[in-house]
């Protein structure tokens, strides 16, 4: 029991700098997420990014509820979003189709955007970073950990430890940030303090690795070294190759190019950005989650046993490298269309 | 001097001519941030302010003002509770501030979902009115003020209280009072009409308001369609049970703004064409086998004609026919040599 109102379930999560723990508040009866830095950290650090935090008000950035200390330990109390992180989903989803994957860009620019309205820069966009309910819809999108929003002078002092390079650097957070992180970030010089183009560079990292499955240009030390050589991971032919999702893809495929500009005076504001993804034509139908029950037609199509009893899919409809089969790869999701005698499920993603 | 409450809450401002509760807006020392507290004037029911804390508490939409904490302010003898709210940045919306566009549905839209919230979590909120209603900076709508609302179950009180013109006529009968949701949809009915610059029915002048003419009301609404015109007729009908849900109301106004925004991509053979407000029809034939011919009416993907063998997700095509969202056209019985063209409808989201 903290400051005799939140009782603490369990802990859930060490992300960056601090512990995360599921905590139940008596006083409001909701459950929260209460934080709180791992011993040896700043605490002022702590502090202000929890301040930094509460700026901002808007339903795709986890809410600041309260901040208080209790025996010179200080606890941040955040809104709690009853699920995994996106990093997790991805994790099962590998490609999401660019139909979801346009909903996630959207939702994601929109929480970006009241951000930078509110004058804050998190600088360390990552999926680990962005909380998403329960199921294969990816509807309700938090972004939270702002903990990092000070991470331009922690991740030097960090840096200066290992002698100086950020790319080789041993720390967790800066490994973590790598595959995400703007190349005036990480090859930032003396007095330079990267601003809000950081954050969309890092949103079009991100994105590229939503919609493609893979690192933009891969992890820890190769990931400076990539983003240096200017040598990103091509487009998987699996995007355009299904004339169905192709206009989609490209669109998509267009909008993460521009926000990996290197000159990021010419990366598209966050502003410009939601107005950019709200234009994106996209299936917005709920998912459903299935598992394959039998594949039909020569492997040409099958069925999926779900809450609804038995969906109908065709291969031409399954979006990433990994097709559905009754072993290994069963666990599907879809939308579901009205058909006979079984609805018909598309896009079709292994979440296996 | 500056006045803490709480141990954490610096007074700014006070405003005490706010309907049941006094307004105290304070800056949080702990986040740093402006928050308003929310209390009773003393002498008034602590209930009613604890009903809005149990009603905050229990939803979770974007639409309505956070709660960060219930507090006792400690400045008075006769301490009380107080709500911290969060510090919504915005305006109310603006009586005869606007003109049937599309700005003016995209509020309406907003309302609703957020009624539709409530409503879902057993919440009626009994005070909607266009000065309970705010735009934030990030042009969400915000519903404020539940200061009379209660659970669906507590729906009976000894007294009126309410805003006339906005209050249901159920409402200005009797003692005893049994009410329902439809209350708030009387008062969204009234604040739809309430925000448009035209002169309303008066009708809805009277006290009680008296039943108005359809005739009347399509005056007043003028520029909207005519089946959004029936279904607010339907709002301000005296007779609870006739008046729509705000499920049905925000599902009829998301409808209209997705008016001519739908695409849909049909991949026939090895070409693909576009379906969408600039280019409405298509017709599709595998000769000797059958023909359909589709049209796009803004609202629906509509089967127009059809001749032949031809199916749509496996069902056999009819003339009126509406394509269910995603769906596979086949050419051709089962056993005979068949042709399959995808027909996939998307839209851009509506969000606020």
């Amino acid at each position: 029991m903290i400051a005799s109102r939140y009782r603490v379930e369990r802990h859930i999560g060490r992300g960056g700098m601090q512990d995360v723990y599921l905590a139940y508040d008596d006083i409001l009866d909701r459950q929260v997420a209460v934080k709180t830095p791992q011993a040896g950290q700043q605490l002022t650090k702590f502090s202000r990014s929890a301040r930094i935090a509460a700026r901002v008000n808007h339903h795709n950035v986890a809410k600041t509820y309260d901040y208080f200390e209790q025996d010179g330990h200080p606890f941040l109390v955040e809104e709690f979003v009853s699920g995994e992180t996106l990093e997790a989903k991805l994790l099962r989803f590998g490609a999401v189709d660019p139909h979801l994957s346009a909903r996630v860009f959207q939702h994601l620019s929109k929480g970006v955007a009241a951000s930078h309205h509110a004058g804050v820069v998190h600088r360390d966009l990552k999926p680990s970073n962005i909380m998403v309910e329960t199921g294969v819809n990816l509807h309700e999108l938090k972004i939270t950990d702002f903990g990092i929003a000070t991470l331009t002078e922690e991740v030097f002092a960090l840096a200066a430890q290992d002698g100086g390079d950020l790319t080789r650097s041993t720390s967790g957070t800066i490994k973590g940030a790598l595959p995400y992180m703007a190349p005036e970030m990480m090859f930032r010089k003396d007095g330079e303090h990267p601003g809000r183009e950081a954050d969309i560079w890092s949103l079009g990292a991100l994105m590229f690795r939503v919609v493609t499955g893979e690192f933009p240009f891969g992890v820890f030390l190769d990931a400076a070294v990539n983003v240096r050589n200017r040598t990103r991971r091509p487009w998987p032919d699996f995007m355009t190759s299904n004339p169905q999702y192709k206009p989609l893809a490209k669109e998509v495929q267009a909008i993460i190019e521009r926000c990996l500009e290197y000159d990021a005076i010419k990366r598209p504001t966050a502003d410009e950005l939601v107005s950019i993804c709200s234009q994106l034509c996209y299936i917005n139908v709920d998912r459903t989650e299935g598992l394959v029950e039998r594949i039909i037609q020569n492997g040409f199509s099958g069925f999926a046993a779900d809450q609804f009893g038995s969906t109908f899919f065709s291969m031409e409809s399954v979006y990433g490298k990994r097709r559905p089969n009754t072993a290994s790869h069963r666990r599907i999701c879809y939308s579901r269309f009205p058909g006979m005698p079984q609805h018909r499920g598309h896009p079709v993603v292994v979440v296996d | 001097m500056t006045t803490t409450l709480a141990g954490r809450y610096e007074v700014r401002e006070v405003d005490a001519s706010g309907g049941m509760g006094e307004i105290i807006h304070c800056r949080d020392l702990h986040l740093d941030r402006p928050v308003v507290l929310k209390r009773l004037r003393s002498g008034i029911d602590a209930r009613r302010l604890l009903d809005e804390q149990r009603s905050l508490a229990a939803l979770r939409s974007k639409h309505v003002v956070q709660l960060y904490d219930v507090v006792k302010p400690d400045d008075r003898r006769d301490s009380e509770f107080a709500l911290v709210l969060e510090y919504v940045q915005g305006e109310q919306l603006k009586i005869g501030g606007y003109t049937p566009s599309r700005k003016y549905l995209n509020i309406l839209w907003q309302i609703a979902s957020g009624l539709r919230d409530i409503h879902e979590n057993g919440i009626i909120h009994r005070d909607i009115k266009p000065t309970n209603i705010l735009l934030d900076s990030e042009g969400v709508v915000k519903i404020i003020d539940f200061g009379l609302s209660r659970p669906k179950e507590l729906a009976k009180t000894e007294c009126v209280i309410g805003t006339p013109a906005f209050m249901a006529p159920e409402l200005w009968e009797g003692d005893t009072i049994g009410f329902d949701a439809s209350v708030d949809v009387y008062a969204f009915g009234a604040t739809a009409l309430s925000l448009l610059d035209t002169r309303p029915p008066s009708e809805l002048l009277q006290r009680p308001p008296l039943p108005v003419p359809l005739a009347a009301l399509s005056v007043a609404f003028a520029g909207l369609d005519v089946e959004l015109i029936n279904i607010l007729h339907r709002c301000l009908d005296p007779k609870p049970s006739q008046r729509p849900t705000m499920a049905l109301l925000q599902a009829h106004l998301q409808r209209r703004l997705l008016t001519d925004q739908h695409k849909a991509i049909v991949v026939f053979g090895g070409t693909t064409n576009q379906l969408d407000s600039q280019n409405r029809k298509i017709s599709l034939t595998l000769p000797s086998v059958g023909s359909i011919a589709i049209e796009y009416d803004g609202n629906d993907f509509i089967v127009n004609s059809v001749s032949g063998s031809v199916f749509i997700n496996n069902r056999s095509a009819s003339p009126r026919d509406l394509i269910p969202g995603c769906c596979v056209l086949t050419f051709g019985m089962a056993g005979s040599r068949r042709r399959f063209v995808t027909f996939d409808v998307s839209n851009p989201e509506v969000i606020p």
